[in-house]
């Protein structure tokens, strides 16, 4: 089988590939500093509200743009008033009971109650 | 009437509910009748002369009294509901069966109490206050009274006419409310819809709580018209103490059912299987009906009572109130709306949850006036 003598195409790829990574691993480093430098150096110089500020200007259009979509948006749900409280609460109050689930009926558990003839029985 | 009443012995007296029921099955039907009357007094005040009021303050359940100028009755929709089941004929055939011959065998002693009780609530045997009897020589039965107010206030009539399957002769009204049933269903429809986003955040949301507001606000004055200056108010509360007694009756294997030998494990199959052995079928969607009538009572109630308004439709397809609402803070409705939409689709054989005709975009336009 014949070997690749030196300085053949093949080196030339390799050196290419590493070439490009080493430059991509440069921008990424200097990206992370630059970032980094500026997040902390504007916090520390501006705190936290400015940055928040910044923040607020570009989102601003953003805002804007996304505003026809509010319509899509759940139901704003205002609380009632407490004359409506009341009378939902009578309401409850007159109308609402637990259904009598009595004697006769299953999946109710009734420990001493085996015998339901007895429980109607008349003094 | 009767199912609140045993609501409020419980609460009071701190009983169970098994003993509060045995209390009212047992009791005298002169006491049943004076609380009703008391019941009546609270709502409407007006009515509260001195004699009356310790006429009323006799009777066994006077302590259990009403907060004034509440309604503590179920709405006429309850009666409706339940008494499309056929029950109340079907405690017809049993109150003659019993009352006529032995065909029905000898009743023992809480059943003949029961039958006492029957005669008075249901059939307007007895009443302490003969000129607010259910029925008169004008308006000849109970039934009758009760037909005339479901076609007045629904535009419905019952499912099936008379016990011996003739037609109802009761009294026709020149006034009924014949959109009730349209608007009613369009409301359920909005408000299924409302029920299925309520937890939507991302998609479309075709909750449209205006036009739920909308078809409530029409529904209550529809439901008003009809009881201008507390029109059919008592008969509904002599409606809502005959079919809450009838409920009452099938809720568990109670005395008359005992002593009948009938078998069920819920109302709906106890009344099919009392209206086999007396030879009267009950309605086949019984279950629905029985499952239906205390949620429809709040729903059309709510409706009445103005609760729902423009800012607060959620108040018919929430569970809970918004955060934030200062306590104490009732529930909203949204549970028996839910209830009532599967129950009275499943009665009436209509699917609430999609519309029934799409809306036609391609109609033709209005032809201009010339």
């Amino acid at each position: 089988m014949a070997t690749q003598p030196p300085g053949g195409p093949k080196d030339d790829t390799r050196a290419q590939l590493m070439q490009m990574r080493n430059e991509i691993d440069r921008v990424v480093a200097t990206v992370n500093q630059l970032v980094t430098a500026q997040a902390v150096e504007n916090v520390l110089m501006n705190g936290f509200s400015d940055l928040t500020g910044e923040l607020h200007r570009h989102l601003e259009p953003l805002a804007a743009q996304l505003e026809p979509l509010a319509a899509l948006a759940p139901p704003q749900r205002k609380k009632m008033e407490a004359a409506e409280r009341q009378r939902l609460a009578d309401l409850r109050a007159d109308l609402k009971r637990e259904s009598w689930i009595g004697p006769g009926t299953p999946a109710v558990s009734r420990p001493g109650l085996d015998d339901r003839s007895q429980l109607y029985q008349m003094d | 009437m009767i199912q609140q009443l045993l609501k409020r012995i419980v609460t009071k007296d701190g009983i169970s509910r098994d003993d509060a029921a045995k209390m009212i099955l047992t009791a005298d039907p002169l006491d049943l009748l004076l609380h009703m009357e008391q019941v009546w007094s609270s709502a409407t005040s007006s009515a509260a002369d001195e004699a009356r009021s310790k006429v009323w303050a006799l009777g066994r359940f006077a302590p259990y009294v009403v907060p004034n100028g509440h309604r503590a009755w179920d709405h006429l929709g309850y009666s409706y509901a339940l008494e499309n089941t056929r029950a109340v004929q079907i405690l017809r055939r049993v109150v003659r069966g019993y009352r006529s011959g032995e065909s029905l065998g000898i009743p023992k002693a809480a059943t003949q109490r029961w039958l006492d009780i029957t005669e008075a609530l249901l059939f307007g045997a007895t009443s302490p206050v003969a000129a607010w009897l259910p029925a008169s020589e004008v308006r000849r039965s109970a039934e009758d009274v009760r037909r005339n107010a479901y076609d007045r206030i629904f535009g419905v009539q019952l499912a099936f006419g008379t016990d011996d399957n003739q037609a109802s002769t009761y009294e026709k009204s020149n006034v009924t409310n014949t959109n009730f049933v349209r608007l009613f269903e369009e409301l359920l429809f909005e408000v299924w819809q409302a029920i299925t986003n309520v937890k939507n955040q991302s998609g479309v949301n075709s909750t449209d709580d205006d036009r739920i507001f909308r078809l409530a606000q029409e529904l209550a004055f529809v439901l008003r018209s009809r009881r201008l200056q507390n029109t059919l108010d008592r008969e509904e509360l002599i409606a809502a103490t005959a079919l809450g007694w009838t409920e009452l009756t099938f809720n568990a294997d109670t005395p008359v059912i005992q002593d009948l030998g009938v078998q069920g494990t819920n109302e709906a199959a106890r009344c099919k299987a009392l209206g086999q052995k007396v030879g009267l079928p009950a309605h086949s969607k019984s279950e629905a009906l029985f499952g239906m009538a205390v949620d429809l009572s709040i729903f059309l109630r709510a409706i009445e009572a103005d609760v729902v308004t423009k800012e607060t439709a959620w108040v018919l397809y929430l569970e809970l109130q918004p955060p934030g609402t200062p306590l104490p803070a009732p529930d909203p409705i949204g549970l028996e709306s839910r209830r009532l939409i599967t129950e009275w689709a499943a009665a009436t054989g209509k699917d609430l949850k999609t519309r029934a005709k799409a809306v036609e975009i391609a109609r033709p336009q209005l032809v201009a006036v010339k």
